[in-house]
């Protein structure tokens, strides 16, 4: 008897530290919803890029523009510099998306709203002011008349062209948070997630997306070359994201 | 001298290679039914709000099923007040491989109160899982190995983000100490396996495991 406990412990290992983040899985046979009021201005205005990485050679010109001072800031020159760079390639990104009249929000709506449609569900759109699509709105006002009725939510922290750093090349990346919740009692979350398509590092809990390996760019040059297939490796991104979301609501 | 020839032997041992999928059941002896006596706990002794419960699937690991229906699987009991608990169950990602999960709940008889539909298991972070709020009936997990999905190699590509740390030598004969980050990403192909690891996460939405929502 000894043994077998002493092999079952052995079998199973238990962690936990820090708090982290608490999702709410949808259960569609007790929500009984039917019909989805979407709430709209769900992503930031323009897409972004993010560069994730330190770059060696921004590093080594920092500590020589600063050689004697603390390590803290050196790093704080080399965070300069990359931030510098960095405005640069966004803006250059952007022009490249604009030259193709790229318009991030309505790929990612019309995506969500046929999704959500292929589901099951009546879909119309509510409109609440927010102050930030990257915070989810709290609690809006309850409607007794909504029976069967739920707000989704969606914040987006943010999308666009991701540069991981050392051998990697720009890919896409978008970052969400999703809320549904009853309208006749909005304080009830039926549903509350995370969905980032291309995560470079996620709580074991939330929704990722691998990204789709053919959209990759080395430099914004190349971006800057082939404006189709940039925007079309946005719109791939935004779309496997929206329908992520779909799915958490089935 | 002898002590430092050991730690330096110690050091260049490599380590071994990840393991590799295991998808033929066929010399092992199965049970006809499911047992729910080793049950494992997902109730922390000590009141915790989230635990994370870690479970190795090997050649000691119970099976049932014959033939190619045969399948390892692991019970884990539910903690008391299902409703106020957030689960996330399945089969870890590992250098080669991932378990295959199939997930089912049962009640106290060990009758399945529920299933899920293959659109439910999605990659979390670092398994290939599915996530639910017990109802008050579910009182206990039963994780399978799918023998339907043993052997199919998914290919996803990944992206890595590793910080390193160092310390930097000075003119004025100080140090500085840094943090680098670095990308790596590239396409990782994985077997699913009947041998691995099943992961939970236990998490009470209010108060603790185990507890009613205060």
């Amino acid at each position: 008897m000894k043994t077998s406990f002493a092999a079952l412990a052995a079998m199973v290992s238990v962690a936990a530290c820090a708090t982290p983040y608490t999702p709410i899985p949808y259960d569609r046979e007790i929500a009984g919803l039917d019909h989805v009021s979407v709430m709209d201005s769900k992503l930031p205005e323009k897409a972004t890029t993010q560069k994730l990485a330190t770059n060696g050679q921004n590093m080594a010109s920092a500590m020589a523009a600063s050689a004697g001072l603390a390590g803290v800031l050196v790093g704080a020159v080399a965070a300069g510099i990359e931030a510098g760079i960095e405005a640069g390639q966004r803006d250059r990104m952007l022009a490249v998306l604009d030259s193709v009249d790229f318009d991030g929000q309505a790929i990612f709506d019309a995506a969500l709203n046929e999704s959500l449609a292929e589901g099951g569900y009546e879909i119309d759109s509510v409109h609440f002011d927010r102050k930030s699509t990257a915070v989810l709105i709290e609690t809006p006002v309850a409607d007794e008349t909504k029976a069967g009725y739920g707000f989704l939510d969606v914040a987006g922290a943010g999308y666009g062209y991701q540069l991981v750093g050392g051998n990697t090349e720009w890919r896409p990346f978008v970052s969400v948070s999703v809320r549904m919740t009853d309208r006749v009692n909005p304080g009830n979350v039926l549903l509350e997630n995370k969905v980032v398509y291309n995560p470079v590092a996620t709580p074991d809990v939330i929704v990722n997306i691998a990204p789709d390996g053919e959209y990759s760019f080395a430099k914004i040059e190349d971006m800057e070359s082939d404006p189709e297939r940039t925007a079309k490796g946005l719109e791939v991104a935004l779309v496997e994201t929206a329908r992520a979301i779909a799915q958490l609501a089935q | 001298m002898l002590c430092a020839a050991a730690v330096l032997g110690a050091c260049q041992s490599t380590p071994p290679p990840p393991p590799e999928a295991v998808t033929d059941l066929s010399g092992k002896t199965c049970q006809a039914d499911i047992s729910l006596v080793d049950a494992i706990a997902l109730t922390p002794k000590n009141q915790k709000s989230w635990q994370d419960v870690f479970s190795q699937v090997g050649p000691e690991t119970p099976c049932v099923g014959e033939g190619d229906a045969a399948a390892n699987y692991v019970v884990f009991a539910l903690p008391d007040f299902g409703p106020n608990h957030v689960i996330t169950v399945g089969g870890q990602k590992q250098a080669r491989r991932t378990l295959a999960p199939k997930i089912l709940l049962l009640d106290w008889e060990g009758t399945v109160t529920r299933e899920f539909a293959a659109d439910k298991y999605d990659y979390r972070g670092g398994s290939y899982s599915v996530q639910f709020r017990p109802g008050a009936d579910d009182r206990f997990i039963l994780v399978e190995t799918d023998s339907a999905l043993v052997g199919e190699i998914e290919t996803r590509f990944e992206t890595q983000l590793l910080m390193r740390q160092g310390t930097v030598g000075l003119p004025n004969g100080g140090t500085a100490s840094y943090t680098t980050y670095s990308g790596k990403e590239g396409a990782q192909s994985r077997t699913f396996s009947h041998e691995g690891v099943v992961t939970v996460r236990v998490q009470a939405i209010k108060g603790k495991i185990g507890l009613p929502a205060p």
